[in-house]
């Protein structure tokens, strides 16, 4: 590789190239002096060459070194320094390995050709922007798997942020930052991925076929995805996936489907991780909590199968019921409602205190319009929706877990406070005047919001069939568990009048100043606290 | 329910946040030494102190600058810094009430009606923007208020705003918003 040479000691011709350390040399092997040193390539022959045709085109040298100069002369630097900016320019070593990582990426996921170019494109676009130019090489590495998965999400391809962060081995918090970056900068748009999409690509790296588990263990994938389907939609209806993240929710459906599909005794004997084991999938932490809450919401449904009545139905098991729960859930919510979900209210006046859902103002209005209120039991499904829409999985958002006091035909909201009272508005009707009572903190509507008309008598409504309305069967969590609020006295929550210019006194301002014996004992402690951590620290 | 008929929703308001300064200099071990309620924090070069009526905590750097948080109504806060600035003065410094302004107000305010998430995101983009893998919510921005709003389907909206009178404004621009996108029960 040494270009002719003779060395100047000896005048021999027998020069190499090594390297010292990090430095590259030229070397005579016959005497041992040193030639040259200190060059970033080893000649500048070689560099020739690779300016030449035969040379590769993403070749690029350092500006710094002696050629890098010579070549990028003439470039103009930007404001900023950067020579990114311009479009003509090759592309530099940090994008092009983001372009092979945006390709690898692309085809662990086994995207299509036409989504790898997308991705590629939007990576080189998103290189390119003033946003992602001076960040750290982590930004940039990450921004990769970031253009990936938007790309994905375009073209509902069911891929996971945490799955891209996990084969990047990139931290999720700033693959997050990066990620709602890019979507802001670029202005690109991108769907969240539905639960209902992950299922068949979660339930497909389950490990269960013939070749890899033992008989009584296997299971038919299409069997499988259909059935966590079903399951996925009845965790969407029990509010078990709002606000949850969707792989715990889909291994806990997986692991219950391959229960209910074959419900033999080596298979009701095998628990949740013992069966991720099996299958070869890690185990995420909440999946337990997320098995446990999907079989209560099977065994509420449950009860009410005419050939289930009088049986104990439990957790360990429901999941022999779970395919004719699964198969009748619509008449089963129903029945449910029914039986389980409260008193019947007749009129809104002289009802108890109790929250309505919105299920009864929806039926109200159906009613109205002439729908037929058979229809109570269907499923409707909403393209993009996160959970599908059944009577009875309703508006607990309601009952925030303060006073409930029954209103007019489309619910009342009382503050967590115990203050004051808003009654909404419907479409038919007319609404009483709000009770406000006015409440510390709380601003009063009528002076912010515009006043209130309309609907409201519940008794002008016209009532579902039977006169009945109905608690819903399943509540979101933050309404089941309500967070423990703050007591607060009761002439705070009567609203004292606060005009923030009051005299204080000087009693209120004693109790937060040290008596002077106070200060003394306060710092007796400290020095001896002090000299205790000196003796710790020369004791170690 | 139509969207153009009136409705009264009830907004608690869970947090005032707010600066002033005291034009002096406060030497913060003294503080630490004299004053009750205060935790030092050395490393952050500041003093926590927290008052009882009205329940605030206050962060105090050396410069007189201080910020309270925790009161429920702008008044409030502005009380519990009048209080703070008054108990700086009994433990000896110079202390002028200066530069006071409400920074933050955080408020809650729950519909009465489950709101389709990804509806409205899709029909209010680029303000919105809702990532189910990282926060359960989906966030709104308003620009000319500043103000940011976190809709969570169950119908609860946590409302911040650099004060209350923006606060009823956010609500009142979001409520039709989120009234298209409510979930209606067959």
């Amino acid at each position: 590789m040494a270009a002719a040479q003779s060395c100047p000691e000896c005048g021999s011709s027998n020069i190499i190239d090594d390297s010292h350390h990090s430095q590259a040399q030229l070397v005579c092997v016959d005497c041992g002096s040193v030639v040259s040193e200190g060059l970033l390539t080893t000649t500048l022959s070689e560099e020739q060459y690779h300016m030449t045709s035969h040379s590769s085109q993403h070749s690029r040298y350092s500006e710094r070194s002696v050629l890098g100069k010579q070549l990028y002369r003439n470039q103009n630097r930007s404001e900023s320094g950067a020579y990114s900016e311009r479009t003509d320019k090759e592309p530099c070593r940090n994008q092009i390995r983001g372009l092979q990582r945006v390709s690898t990426l692309c085809h662990i996921l086994r995207f299509p050709p036409g989504v790898e170019d997308s991705s590629r494109s939007l990576f080189e676009r998103a290189y390119r922007h003033p946003a992602f130019l001076g960040v750290s090489l982590e930004r940039k590495e990450v921004l990769a798997g970031c253009c990936v998965l938007l790309v994905g999400r375009q073209y509902s391809w069911p891929v996971t942020m945490g799955t891209i962060s996990s084969l990047l081995q990139a931290n999720p918090g700033l693959m997050a930052g990066v990620y709602l970056e890019l979507v802001e900068k670029l202005g690109v748009e991108a769907p969240p991925t539905t639960i209902t999409q992950l299922v068949r690509s979660h339930c497909s790296s389950f490990q269960l076929s013939t070749a890899s588990v033992p008989d009584q263990f296997s299971e038919c994938l299409s069997k499988l995805v259909d059935r966590a389907s079903n399951l996925v939609e009845l965790a969407g209806e029990a509010w078990i996936v709002t606000g949850r993240h969707p792989v715990p929710i889909l291994t806990a459906a997986v692991y219950l489907s391959w229960l209910s599909l074959r419900p033999v005794a080596p298979r009701l004997a095998t628990s949740l991780s013992r069966f991720c084991k099996l299958a070869g999938v890690p185990l995420p932490l909440p999946a337990h909590k997320r098995l446990a809450e999907l079989q209560d919401a099977l065994c509420k449904l449950g009860k009410e199968l005419p050939w289930l009545r009088g049986v104990k139905l439990d957790r360990k098991v429901v999941a022999k019921h779970a395919g004719d729960i699964l198969k009748h859930r619509a008449v089963l919510l129903r029945r449910a409602m029914e039986s389980q979900g409260g008193e019947e209210v007749e009129d809104s006046e002289q009802a108890p205190q109790r929250t309505l859902g919105v299920a009864e103002q929806a039926a109200c209005v159906t009613a109205h319009s002439g729908a037929s209120l058979s229809l109570v039991g269907s499923v409707t499904q909403c393209a993009g929706c996160e959970d599908k829409e059944l009577e009875g999985a309703a508006a607990a958002a309601l009952n925030t877990g303060g006073n409930e006091k029954g209103g007019s035909a489309q619910g009342s909201l009382s503050s967590p406070a115990g203050g004051s009272v808003v009654q909404c508005s419907s479409a038919e009707g007319s609404v009483k005047p709000a009770a406000m009572v006015p409440v510390k903190g709380t601003i009063n509507s009528a002076q912010d919001l515009v006043e209130t008309e309309g609907p409201g008598n519940c008794g002008t409504l016209p009532l579902p069939a039977g006169g009945k309305r109905r608690r819903p069967v399943f509540l979101p969590p933050c309404i089941v568990n309500p967070p423990k609020r703050r007591q607060r006295d009761e002439e705070e929550s009567r609203g004292r009048e606060v005009t923030g210019d009051e005299e204080i006194s000087d009693s209120e301002i004693e109790q937060y100043i040290r008596t002077p014996d106070e200060m003394r004992q306060f710092a007796e402690t400290q020095s001896r606290l002090d000299e205790c951590r000196a003796e710790v620290s020369r004791g170690t | 329910m139509e969207p153009d008929n009136d409705v009264a929703l009830d907004i608690i308001i869970t947090n005032v946040v707010c600066v002033f300064r005291t034009r002096c200099h406060l030497n913060l071990r003294k503080i630490a030494l004299e004053g009750s309620n205060v935790i030092y924090k050395r490393d952050f070069g500041k003093v926590l102190m927290k008052l009882r009526k009205p329940k605030i905590t206050a962060s105090i750097w050396s410069s007189g600058k201080i910020i309270c948080a925790g009161a429920t109504s702008e008044e409030e806060a502005k009380l519990g810094a009048r209080r703070l600035a008054r108990c700086l003065q009994k433990l000896g410094f110079k202390v002028k009430f200066t530069e006071f302004k409400v920074v933050n107000v955080l408020a809650v305010c729950t519909m009465p009606f489950q709101i389709r998430l990804p509806e409205f995101t899709k029909s209010n983009r680029p303000l919105a923007s809702y990532e189910p893998e990282l926060h359960p919510a989906a966030l709104y921005r308003i620009k000319d208020i500043k103000a940011t709003l976190q809709v969570f389907s169950t119908g609860s909206i946590t409302v911040t705003a650099p004060n209350v009178q923006f606060i009823a404004t956010a609500v009142e621009q979001t409520y039709p918003l989120v009234f298209e996108c409510r979930k209606i029960h067959i």
